[in-house]
């Protein structure tokens, strides 16, 4: 009799909507905890940008302010949702395919092994994005390395109606210029498959280097401001295409 | 002629070192004993132990003795002839045509001497094999199957002494499963004879014709015609496109043929101008001396339809999940999309050409399906919600509420007028995102629901599911509504709806609880998958809502494929549903084949699985076929479907022509026989083929009660005078 009683308050006890909440609260964790399934994806739905880590001496982690500066602008100024801070992939990294959007900047020589040529034009044409700025000195290895991984694809000049320079703000004369170094006038490339645009490439305009904190170059606030807006153009494009 | 076998289990030098041990133990230990025991005593026992033990081992070794015994009576030969449509040409070297040229050489002195030794046994084939007591080709059989006609054949001699099979043919075998396999299963030697060139003949021929097999009236429909040819270098020849029931040229093109390239292609186009399945042909100009000018044209169907479905998608962010869609569906040739995403400031992003939210009911009324995306009911003007509801409910329309923090969270479609429309119930607070990996799994209708249907077999279809890469986060704290119909939950709490849909007024609304299905367009590679089912999961999704409203789409009727050749089984599967669009699986089901000429026949449908059943068809002649579909439950109509298809006699006999040698060498190989031309058919030694067969039996001369007996009575005997002595 005892015994049945004490099981009679017992199953009261379990019986209380806190406890029973707790308890499958429990369970649902301990099954997930031995269940949980690898996922190279992304936790959150922030938006984020990968800076793509490359070989061949170059400085590829040149400017570390300009990835969480222009997160912060696309924040402040649009709706997308977007992290606080950069992410570091290289080609051959499985998480490669969580940043459908890569970023690549240099002074330097930039080389990519076979299996990395094999991998980034997989990932362009299955649906990733590169946008890559010279920031003086890029150019040449750049160019034969995107030869390397599109033979049969050239770098086009983007005309100036296209939608990379319209989709938020207007810039009917084409790609600004930020930085100076040789009074060449600047120029976007695209490299396209299927219609898509999959690789934009300033040169002789360093959008890059408008992006980072003032006192890194001390580009006038104008010129900055440019920066900014070409560079939540290129996000927007991708985003909406 | 009579051998022993013994076992494989237990080797004959493991059962002779137990033998050897064990009699070493038994002396040892006779020897070993304190009683006072004589010679012939002592050696008595040893032996009657020993004796006993051997006899255990004999019965593991499982001796068998094979007793071949010699097949007086005469064996059996299956002659196997080709007589399909490939083998009514006539090659360049040779004045007479193929199926000629076997009449010639295997006459009736042929078959004379061969049954002599042999009973012989002629069957002609194409796509099934025909026993004949003569000669009678004609080669007008529409496909080849060189492993239906040795299987079949041998099937009905199995059991029988079978000296072996001659096989006859160019080699060409278009159907069926691979001749070779068969050929080594079959364990008896098959002799091929080949008959034809096997180098290229001069020809030319359409090899493939690609095309969107639906199009839309004043749409253009592009063609894309690839041409083999061989013999005719340099020559210009011309490409013409016409359509069944009109005259003239819709298309044409010019080609420089160019053999050293191989497959050259031209493009052709038609812009169709009414509804309907339209018949098209494709034909290149034939020149002189070609093999053949059957292969010089290639008919095909297309269904025309009055429009692109229309599907206008708002939403209210860009965002990774928005993306991948956008992408889809523009892609998608039969969709044409609106894509909007609302900016901060209320407006849409710029888009070229420039789009906007219809103005008015009429304007939106034209959309097939529409899709909210991630945005918050604030962001919509009020007319445009009243638009929304007033579409769903009263114009048919169709309606996806896609998962998001802004959509499913606090302030969002749970708390706006038009949260009864959704089939989900959101608690107070709106959703909330939690980030802990997942895999959804398909309900009991959800695994064949054409929404889910990702491969018609269900368990196909359930581990394709199972297998795509998990989604990041899902939504806690929404429900089902009561009435919806859920296709997919959440993997381990099964109340959590992951896509579901109701019906609300006249309209359907669907929806789907993820943020990051875009995983299954860009995340699927590293878990080596492709974007193929993504692609094929939302063409299902708009398809499907944008033709639910009609009563017809309840019964879906579809062919594995468009154009057949004649005789081919032709398979109909139709898929049946009732008003809440679960499968029905006590259809009675009432359904006729329209043949070209106009007849009927009846068709007869049998009940498979989840609301699928299916009939098979032999079409007999060239043309277009009609397949009307009713299912009716209890006397009453469900609704009605129909397919159709075109049946073409020259598809695949004529695609490749010259002799393919290496499959019948292959086939003769693998199956201990040989190969030879029919030019050379004295060579076929008839010696050669062996007229005298062995039968084997096996029979066991272990497994009987004689040899466990006198085991017994070894150690029985054994135990009486070890007792008897006193011995332990």
């Amino acid at each position: 009799m005892d015994f049945t009683q004490k099981k009679g308050i017992s199953m009261k006890f379990i019986d209380t909507p806190f406890i029973k909440l707790g308890l499958r609260g429990i369970s649902f964790l301990l099954i997930i905890l031995f269940t949980a399934l690898p996922s190279f994806a992304q936790k959150d739905d922030k938006f984020t940008i990968a800076r793509l880590k490359y070989g061949g001496g170059g400085d590829w982690y040149y400017g570390q302010t300009m990835i969480p500066n222009l997160l912060k602008g696309l924040n402040e100024r649009t709706n997308v949702d977007a992290g606080n801070k950069q992410e570091i992939v290289e080609l051959t990294d499985k998480k490669l395919y969580s940043y459908p959007f890569i970023f690549m900047t240099g002074h330097g020589n930039v080389v990519f092994t076979d299996e990395e040529v094999r991998d980034l034009r997989l990932y362009l044409m299955r649906g990733g994005f590169l946008w890559a700025n010279d920031d003086y000195g890029m150019d040449k290895s750049f160019r034969r390395e995107m030869k390397r991984v599109f033979p049969d694809k050239d770098l086009i000049e983007v005309p100036f109606d296209h939608r990379i320079y319209h989709s938020y703000y207007d810039f009917p004369n084409g790609v600004p210029k930020i930085h100076e170094h040789d009074g060449k006038p600047p120029k976007g490339y695209g490299i396209f498959h299927e219609g898509r645009m999959i690789v934009f490439y300033n040169y002789e305009s360093d959008i890059a280097d408008g992006l980072e904190d003032p006192a890194v170059h001390n580009d006038p606030p104008e010129k900055r401001e440019e920066a900014m807006r070409m560079a939540i153009n290129i996000v927007i494009y991708v985003l909406t295409n | 002629m009579n051998n022993i076998q013994l076992s494989q289990s237990l080797p004959l030098w493991i059962a002779t070192i137990i033998l050897a041990v064990s009699s070493a133990i038994i002396i040892y230990f006779y020897y070993k004993t304190d009683k006072p025991l004589s010679k012939l005593f002592r050696w008595s026992l040893i032996a009657l132990r020993i004796f006993a033990i051997l006899l255990i081992i004999f019965c593991l070794l499982e001796p068998s003795i094979i007793i071949k015994e010699e097949i007086t009576k005469k064996p059996h030969l299956l002659v196997l002839l080709d007589d399909s449509q490939s083998m009514s040409l006539t090659d360049a070297n040779s004045r007479t045509s193929r199926i000629d040229n076997i009449s010639q050489v295997f006459n009736k002195t042929f078959f004379e001497d061969l049954s002599k030794k042999f009973n012989i046994h002629i069957y002609q084939f194409d796509y099934e094999p025909t026993a004949v007591d003569e000669l009678s080709l004609k080669g007008q059989g529409a496909l080849t199957d060189i492993s239906r006609a040795i299987s079949r054949s041998f099937d009905e001699w199995k059991g029988q002494p079978i000296a072996g099979l001659v096989l006859v043919s160019d080699g060409e075998s278009n159907t069926g499963e691979d001749a070779i396999k068969t050929a080594q299963r079959i364990g008896v030697p098959i002799y091929t004879i080949g008959v034809g060139q096997k180098t290229a003949l001069k020809d030319i021929q359409i090899s493939r014709v690609e095309v969107n097999p639906i199009a839309y009236v004043d749409h253009i429909l592009p063609i894309k015609v690839s041409i083999n040819s061989n013999g005719y270098d340099g020559r210009e020849v011309r490409i013409t496109l016409t359509q069944s029931g009109l005259s003239g040229i819709k298309d044409s093109a010019s080609l420089k043929l160019n053999s050293s390239v191989g497959e050259q292609t031209v493009e052709l186009q038609v812009k169709p101008q009414q509804e309907g399945t339209l018949r098209f042909s494709v034909s290149v100009q034939s020149m002189p001396d070609e093999l053949t000018l059957q292969n010089n044209t290639h008919t095909f169907l297309v269904k025309v339809m009055k429009t692109k479905l229309k599907v206008i998608y708002v939403e209210g962010r860009p965002r990774w999940e928005s993306t991948f869609i956008n992408r889809a569906l523009m892609r998608d040739p039969n969709i044409e999309l609106t894509y909007l995403v609302a900016t901060k400031q209320g407006g849409y992003y710029p888009q070229i050409p420039s789009k906007s939210f219809p103005k008015t009911r009429n304007e939106l009324n034209l959309y097939d399906v529409i899709i909210i995306g991630d945005i918050s009911p604030n962001m919509l003007k009020i007319d445009q919600i009243t638009m929304i509801k007033d579409y769903i409910e009263n114009n048919n329309g169709s309606l996806i509420f896609l998962g998001g923090k802004n959509s499913f969270g606090k302030g969002g479609f749970g708390e706006s007028i038009l949260k009864d429309m959704l089939p989900i119930e959101i608690g107070q607070g709106g959703a909330k995102q939690l980030s802990l990996p997942f895999n959804p799994i398909l309900t009991q209708q959800g695994m064949t629901h054409p929404i889910t249907r990702l491969s018609d077999d269900i368990n196909e279809n359930t581990a394709i599911w199972r297998d795509l890469p998990p989604l990041s986060r899902f939504y806690a704290g929404i429900g089902v509504r009561s009435g919806a119909t859920v296709l997919a939950e959440h993997q381990l709490e099964k109340d959590k709806p992951f896509i579901a849909f109701q019906r609300y007024g006249k309209g359907l609304v669907l929806m789907i609880a993820s943020d990051d299905l875009w995983q299954w367009a860009f995340g699927v590679y590293p878990y080596g998958g492709d974007d193929s089912y993504y692609k094929k999961f939302w063409s299902g999704v708009i398809r499907w809502l944008a033709s639910a409203h009609t009563q017809a789409e309840r019964v879906n009727v579809e062919t594995d494929k468009q154009v057949f050749s004649r005789d081919e089984n032709v398979r109909i599967k139709a898929y049946v549903y009732d008003e809440n669009y679960d499968p029905v699986n006590d259809a009675q089901i009432k359904a006729q084949a329209k043949t070209p000429s106009g007849s009927t026949h009846d068709l007869i449908f049998s009940f498979e699985e989840n609301g699928r059943y299916a009939s098979n068809f032999k079409p007999n002649i060239d043309g277009n076929y009609q397949v009307d579909v009713e299912a009716l439950r209890n006397g009453r109509s469900m609704g009605k479907g129909k397919s159709e298809f075109l049946v073409q006699t020259t598809s695949l006999e004529f695609q490749n022509v010259q002799l393919n040698e290496s499959l019948l060498r292959n086939i003769a190989d693998i199956s201990g026989g040989t190969y030879h031309h029919i030019d050379n058919i004295s060579e076929l030694n008839i010696s050669e083929l062996k007229d005298i067969s062995l039968t084997t039996k096996e029979k066991s001369i272990w497994d009987n009660g004689v040899i466990l007996g006198i085991a017994l009575a070894f150690l029985t005997t054994e135990w009486i005078l070890r007792k008897r002595k006193g011995l332990v």
